[in-house]
């Protein structure tokens, strides 16, 4: 567009303020420390290493005393979690105490405001023309109280109040100068200022920002420091910087959030209902092409208040409100960083017994900071989608964003409690290249987030039909936090077993293998396809918006093409020809072809179904991939959406392959021994899906990778005009009809996903099954005891690949740890190891309980 | 020329403000009782306000009422103690830690020969608070006190 749109000023008030996105932040943050502070200071000098280690050498006594393995095993997980009980009350509580806190200090807060400036009401007779001019003002609904300050002279006032309480203060000053002078200008602006910090429904943030930020200096970092320096002196340095660290952050997301209510206060009072359009509300002029239109490059960062020319710059371009500050997406970082972790060390224990409990707890952990961490996301983003479209600029990309967003995440980590026999900086150290892969990872997630966002946040602005755009915004916010929070904890975890076991390969194999968690994955689709449901919502008739402050005239938010019925074409393609095939040939073609080749390989007719399947599964990457290519050739990179098509085209061929093609091979395996074992028939479909997810995924992301690194190249060579036509809205029916098959597969992917989750974590019992032979009955008794260290011994230190995660199973593994332990030098992993590698090897008896203990007790070797 | 005292601070520090921020008198009794209930309150007036208004921060600056209540009690009190020879420093310190005598206390006699001195400390005082009349006030007030003299301006 040209430069008198980027002139007008985009009104900041369509979208949640950014007010309210780093107040968030600020609770979070706090929240957070505030629970790592009391877990650290609490744990002591060896970061509650000692009574852990005391549960060890008391299991190990035990078993040097004799017992059984199994008494062993539940004894020392009561011990652990004890201590995990202790850690977790220590936290909570913390947590609570300040959050108590801040409440109280909350609704205090006004009254002893009012009694230390000694604020008196305003006579209503005396002081006519005050609320005069708060009538003028036109405040709906209910009044303040208005309050005088009758000791100061200069013009000044403040909102400020709680729930049910709202007051304006008035330097009686103001009155006075308004007498001497005759004139009401300044008067009125001054309520008008303040009234609007009542309509921008900042009074209660901004209590609680102060409330919060005296509750940590007080009952955070002041404790953490004196105990500290009272009682653990050695820790003087480490504690001292951390809660500095945490200081500095949370006084500069305070002084963030002040700054920031003055700004959109000043903005409001400017809006068209208060100040004619083009009229300067500074006063200097119309605004327009003629306005500089500067963008402060710099916001101080500590300033309390904003200064005269940032209000001026801002009233002039409130765009500068609405930018993705990678700051804040910095802090989000910290937040999740930090609050995962400690609340993952906190609660893990307390889920023990259900399932795969540190997985799961690392999921919930992830999930719960992931909701405020979306939030802040997602707003930035939303914001500086809208301001783009605004202004008729292409959307962000979130390249800054995601920086800041991991090297938050890295900070965090920092700072958080470690799971590791040493603090997350130590084992960085101690093994940096695994860190600095672990790193790029973290990196590359965070860069295909933001992306996203700033995706979704083009496809979904402009075919909202709400009032405002906060529902959009907050339909984001399950998308997002599923696919932040559940994979910032799969990383986590990854990124704990490279740094712990010093080997890069280990994390990545993990972080590949839980790829295929059901969860994941589950959020990881939601995610990919969100923003082509806004396809469903497009109607074409959009209710145009307000989105200048400087002109009456509303507007609609250019839409984005979506079209799913190309990126469903390949499937319909692959499903026409097997039609055809099947048809003119005796058997499908590329079946009967593989068929053949698979013929000439030695074995077992099991193993030449087996090979005929992966040849399959060759095939199949292969449609995905070509599918992905060309969904996401025919649709562009517009507006960041190839991805989400390509992913969509790719599923769906994958499935109709599946259904043609695989399926009667799978059909084969299964009809022949040993076949698909216990499987039920549900587990089977599920894991079909996940398979079709784990492999469509990947495969269309890099196929659309692919053509956006191409299309790059193209545009940079042949710079093209873009078309601004809106696309067409499809019809009526049709988009009844592709909602109503959208809900079904949703429907029936969650029945299927919940059900393989389940499998997956250990929630659903597979013991039914009749006792098979398999590579673990091949596996060497062990040893005699004493002939490994513990390290040497523990499971933790195997390495991880693909192929024997996928290719062996569950008890051949444990069978070969159980016997390693059994030859270590310590008698709790010679109990257990001994116990668990019979029933290992011959797939009889309950070993979890077993490799539960075990999996806590080599965390510390 | 003693009179009845009662009510004379009231009289004089009304009639300053009367002739030099008549704008105040509306709300005279009311800033007035403000300053008595809460003398800490009315000290702070002269502080930066550390928060942010529609028009900036609020750097402090109290009312022309609130100045001159600040200024009358000083003068009375420094006009007792200089009436005392001897021990001055102690005297100070002790009539300083007393509570800030009311609206309705007596007014002493202005000390004989001290026009000049409390000239200069009145106007030092408003010139710290900014008030760029602050001889003229001083030139005022001293002679209204050393008058007696509380008559409204016209």
């Amino acid at each position: 567009m040209t430069t008198a749109v980027r002139s007008r000023r985009v009104n900041p008030f369509l979208l949640p303020a950014a007010t309210t996105s780093r107040f968030v932040l600020l609770v979070t943050i706090m929240l957070a420390a505030a629970g790592t502070s009391a877990d650290l200071v609490a744990g002591g000098p060896s970061r509650w290493l000692e009574p852990y280690i005391a549960c060890d050498r008391a299991a190990d006594a035990a078993a040097s005393a004799g017992g059984s393995a199994d008494a062993l095993a539940v004894t020392y997980m009561d011990c652990l979690r004890g201590v995990g009980l202790d850690r977790a009350l220590v936290g909570l509580c913390a947590m609570a105490l300040v959050a108590v806190a801040v409440g109280a200090l909350y609704f205090a807060r006004p009254r002893l405001t009012i009694r230390r400036q000694h604020l008196v009401p305003a006579d209503p007779v005396v002081h006519a023309e005050l609320y005069e001019a708060v009538a003028r003002a036109g405040l709906p609904g209910r009044q303040p109280a208005l309050l005088l300050d009758v000791n100061r002279r200069s013009s000044g006032g403040r909102a400020f109040g709680h729930v049910g309480r709202r007051y304006v203060r008035i330097n009686i000053g103001t009155l006075h100068q308004a007498r001497r002078s005759g004139d009401r200008e300044e008067l009125d602006a001054l309520v008008a200022h303040e009234l609007a910090h009542l309509r921008n429904r900042d009074l209660d943030l901004t209590n609680l920002t102060l409330a919060t930020c005296w509750v940590f200096g007080g009952l955070v970092a002041l404790p953490v420091l004196v105990y500290t320096a009272l009682f653990q002196q050695d820790r003087l340095v480490d504690l001292g910087l951390r809660t500095l660290g945490t200081a500095v952050v949370i006084a500069a997301l305070t002084t963030a959030v002040l700054r920031l209510r003055e700004h959109y206060a000043d903005v409001r009072v400017t809006t068209p209902a208060d100040d004619p359009p083009g009229d300067d509300p500074l006063g200097g002029g119309p605004l327009g092409d003629d306005s500089p239109g500067r963008r402060p490059r710099r916001l101080r960062p500590l300033a309390r208040h904003p200064s005269d020319q940032e209000r001026a710059e801002i009233v002039r371009d409130p765009g500068v409100l609405m930018r993705w500050m990678p700051a804040e997406t910095f802090g989000a970082g910290i937040a999740a960083g930090l609050g995962t972790c400690h609340l993952f060390e906190t609660t893990r224990l307390w889920l023990d017994g259900v399932g795969n409990w540190e997985r799961t707890a690392l999921q919930l952990a992830g999930l719960v900071y992931g909701v405020p961490v979306a939030a802040i996301l997602v707003a930035g983003a939303y914001r500086a989608a809208l301001l783009a479209l605004a202004e008729g600029r292409r959307p962000p990309r979130g390249g800054l964003a995601a920086c800041a967003l991991a090297a938050g995440v890295m900070v965090g980590l920092v700072a958080a409690p470690s799971r590791m026999s040493r603090p997350w900086a130590e084992s960085a150290a101690a093994s940096p290249g695994a860190a600095l892969i672990m790193a790029a990872v973290l990196l590359a997630l965070c860069l295909l987030f933001c992306r996203w966002l700033a995706a979704t946040a083009t496809s979904w602005l402009p075919v909202a039909r709400a009032r405002t755009l906060t529902p959009v915004y907050l339909g984001a916010l399950g998308p997002a936090a599923l696919a932040f929070g559940l994979w910032l904890g799969a990383w986590i975890e990854m990124t704990v077993m490279a740094l712990d076991t010093r080997n890069v390969v280990n994390g990545l194999s993990a972080l590949f293998a839980e790829f295929f968690d059901a969860a994941l994955l589950t959020g990881l689709l939601g995610a990919l396809l969100y923003p082509l449901a806004s396809w469903l919502r497009y109607r074409g008739d959009e209710p145009a918006r307000a989105l200048h402050l400087d002109t009456d005239v509303a507007a609609g938010l250019p839409a984005v093409r979506i079209r799913p019925l190309v990126a469903l074409a390949p499937a319909g393609l692959v499903l026409l020809a097997s039609a055809i095939v099947e048809a003119v040939t005796p058997l499908p073609a590329v079946s009967a072809l593989i068929a053949g080749a698979a013929d000439g390989t030695t074995g077992t007719q099991y193993d030449a179904l087996l090979m005929r399947l992966a040849a399959l599964v060759g095939v199949l990457v292969g449609v995905t991939f070509i599918a992905a290519v060309v969904v996401a050739v025919a649709v562009g990179g517009r507006a960041m959406l190839g991805p989400s098509h390509a992913v969509l085209a790719a599923l769906s061929s994958a499935a109709a392959a599946i259904g043609v093609l695989v399926a009667p091979v799978a059909v084969e395996v299964c009809a022949t021994t040993p076949g698909c074992g216990a499987i039920t028939p549900a587990r089977q479909v599920g894991i079909v899906l996940l398979v079709i997810l784990a492999i469509g995924v990947p495969v269309s992301l890099a196929g659309a990778g692919l053509v956006g690194a191409a299309g790059g190249v193209v545009r940079m060579v042949r710079r093209r005009e873009v078309s601004v036509a809106p696309p067409r809205p499809p019809r009526h029916w049709l988009r009844r009809v592709a909602a109503g098959v959208a809900g079904v597969s949703v429907a029936m992917w969650l029945v299927f996903a919940v059900l393989s989750w389940l499998g997956q974590n250990g929630f659903l019992d597979d013991s039914s099954g009749s006792p098979t032979t398999s590579a673990a009955s091949k596996v060497p008794p062990p040893g005699p005891a004493g002939a490994r260290t513990a390290r040497a011994a523990c499971p933790a230190v195997r390495t991880l690949t693909v192929p024997s995660m996928v290719r062996e199973d569950y008890r051949l593994n444990w069978a070969i740890d159980f016997a390693r332990m059994a030859e270590s030098d310590r008698p709790f992993l010679v109990a257990v190891g001994r116990a668990g590698y019979p029933r290992s090897r011959d797939h009889h008896g309950e070993i979890v309980h077993l490799t539960r203990a075990v999996g806590q007790y080599c965390v510390r070797t | 020329m003693t009179t009845s005292s009662t009510g004379e601070r009231r009289a004089l520090v009304r009639a300053l403000v009367a002739e030099f921020a008549p704008e105040e008198l509306p709300d005279f009794d009311t800033m007035t009782a403000a300053y008595f209930a809460a003398p800490a309150a009315a000290r702070r007036a002269r502080r930066t306000r550390d928060e942010p208004g529609a028009f900036g921060i609020d750097l402090g600056d109290p009312t022309f009422t609130n100045l001159m209540w600040g200024v009358i009690g000083g003068l009375t009190t420094e006009a007792i103690v200089l009436g005392v020879r001897g021990g001055r420093a102690r005297l100070r310190r002790w009539f300083g830690s007393r509570p800030t005598p009311g609206p309705q206390d007596p007014l002493p006699e202005a000390p004989p020969d001290s026009g000049q001195a409390a000239r200069a400390e009145i106007a030092d005082v408003l010139k710290r608070a900014g008030r760029a009349d602050a001889d003229e006030i001083s030139e005022r007030v001293v002679d209204r006190w050393s008058r007696r003299d509380w008559t409204p301006p016209a």
